[in-house]
């Protein structure tokens, strides 16, 4: 296990979880990571969830482009492109991806802290910034044909 | 057979009844609820045989539903479909009165091997 105190094991621990929902709900061979950077753009739609434990306090999120959360939202609803996917439907998909992802954490996590309890996701349309409380680590992915951020922001204690 | 799919995100009963199907339960009757108090609507108006419940959901969330199936005199065959999958979730739910807790992401051969062990015809 890498050093918990370490934002960034908590994002391997966030891109490991991704990687186990391409490979077996998707039906895919994996997930490419693209870089390691916070998004810049703004207006990303997607979807948060918190992970609150007894040692740390996480927003774990997942984002991109509308045209990528679309592609997302159909991978996992099993669409064709040529199928109407309306937008309560999308943002109701990548909620329940980062839901999946999130309970993936959790379960790798769970020996670092026992306390460690999901939230229920939030999907938005905004831009992302840590604040002075926080700390953040990102990896921009292709998970299902779909470029998004896989993204941990963690309250500073 | 009918089974009542309990989850308070419509891609997931999608992706659950896709799964049920493609695991040999295309036979099967189907209903579903978005949470545990329409969980509870379903329970009396569709007796179902098997409930594959969400566990983290608003309103009544999953244990919530099964622990008052139990104490209502219910003894429906109930498993939860979940992202909550740490063997102490597992021990809770199996506690409470849950046959199996499927633990997401799953697939078709999850469905059919923990169905099958559990006995659910």
């Amino acid at each position: 296990m890498d050093d918990p105190t370490l934002v960034s094991t908590w994002l391997h621990a966030m891109v490991n979880s991704a990687e186990e929902l391409a490979t077996s709900t998707l039906g895919l061979e994996g997930i490419t990571v693209i870089n390691e950077a916070l998004p810049k753009e703004r207006d990303f739609p997607g979807s948060y969830v918190a992970i609150v434990g007894d040692s740390y306090n996480f927003e774990y999120g997942i984002a991109g482009s509308w045209d990528s959360c679309a592609v997302l939202a159909r991978a996992l609803l099993f669409m064709e492109p040529e199928e109407e996917l309306s937008e309560d439907d999308l943002a109701d998909a990548v909620n329940e991806v980062i839901n999946i992802v999130a309970g993936g954490i959790k379960r790798r996590m769970s020996e670092i802290d026992t306390g460690l309890k999901l939230g229920l996701p939030a999907f938005f349309n905004g831009t992302l910034h840590p604040t002075s409380h926080q700390e953040a680590a990102a990896s921009k992915v292709d998970l299902a044909g779909a470029e998004v951020y896989l993204m941990v922001f963690r309250h500073r204690t | 057979m009918k089974i009542l799919i309990v989850d308070d995100s419509k891609a997931m009963r999608m992706i659950v009844l896709r799964h049920l199907r493609q695991a040999g339960y295309g036979d099967a009757d189907f209903c579903e609820a978005a949470n545990g108090l329409e969980g509870l609507s379903q329970v009396k108006a569709e007796s179902p045989d098997l409930i594959l419940s969400d566990w983290n959901m608003p309103e009544m969330n999953g244990l919530e539903f099964l622990r008052k199936l139990r104490s209502d005199g219910l003894d429906t065959a109930f498993g939860f479909v979940t992202s909550e999958g740490t063997p102490d979730m597992h021990m809770l739910a199996r506690d409470s009165g849950a046959l199996f807790l499927i633990a997401k992401p799953f697939t078709v051969d999850t469905f059919r091997e923990t169905l099958d062990a559990a006995g659910v015809v």
